[in-house]
């Protein structure tokens, strides 16, 4: 695994990259929302939120796969641990919206199973899981420190 | 398993960072040895042994239940 790895400056180049391209998806979702403009009826901000999308989710595949300043068989220990436990609580996160759409009202179902399926869709539950491996490394390493 | 590193390591006053910095591992993977928390590899249990010129034995020892 340690040979597969990017550098580690990598690391901190692709967060970054990564809260910016949030950062302006969150303000352009919300500049859209506050001028009531969906944002797919402007070809340019369509193409534009695609690219950010794409662009945080490569960055966070970067981040995720970059070792760490020393990367030793501890630390590769902890990786391991933090994909099991990321893995898991992706299950739990799966479930967790079964039981939602099971005991919403008929009106509220359409709309969730609508919501879920652009979450799945869109590729934000494989970033979730992306961002709980990320946090349970790095506060596993914190709490060794 | 148990381990004497931090008495080997009180011994020749090395601290935490300069056993990791001499065996090329990160400060977390000492404590985290130290601790108990995490049993290292052979080849890094040979390392430590001879660091502290003793045998792997000596650093380490299984306890009664294992």
């Amino acid at each position: 695994m340690k040979k597969y790895l990017f550098p580690h400056g990598a690391q901190r180049i692709a967060i970054a990259i990564f809260v910016t391209s949030m950062l302006t998806m969150f303000v352009m979702t919300f500049v859209l929302l506050w001028n009531h403009i969906s944002y797919s009826s402007i070809s340019y901000s369509r193409t534009l939120i695609s690219v950010l999308g794409v662009t945080s989710q490569l960055s966070l595949l970067v981040a995720i796969l970059s070792k760490e300043k020393i990367e030793d068989e501890f630390i590769s220990s902890l990786r391991l641990n933090a994909v099991s436990i990321a893995a898991v609580l992706g299950f739990v996160y799966i479930i967790i919206l079964n039981v939602i759409q099971m005991v919403l009202p008929a009106e509220a179902y359409i709309s969730f199973k609508e919501w879920r399926m652009n979450h799945f869709w869109n590729g934000r539950l494989y970033m979730s899981l992306a961002i709980l491996y990320f946090i349970i490394l790095k506060v596993s390493l914190r709490i060794n420190r | 398993m148990k381990n004497t590193l931090k008495i080997e390591r009180a011994k020749k006053n090395v601290t935490q960072q300069d056993l990791a910095d001499g065996l090329g591992v990160s400060r977390q993977t000492i404590v985290a040895i130290e601790s108990g928390k995490f049993n290292p590899s052979t080849k890094l249990a040979l390392k430590l042994a001879a660091f502290f010129g003793c045998s792997v034995h000596e650093l380490f020892q299984l306890e009664e239940n294992e």
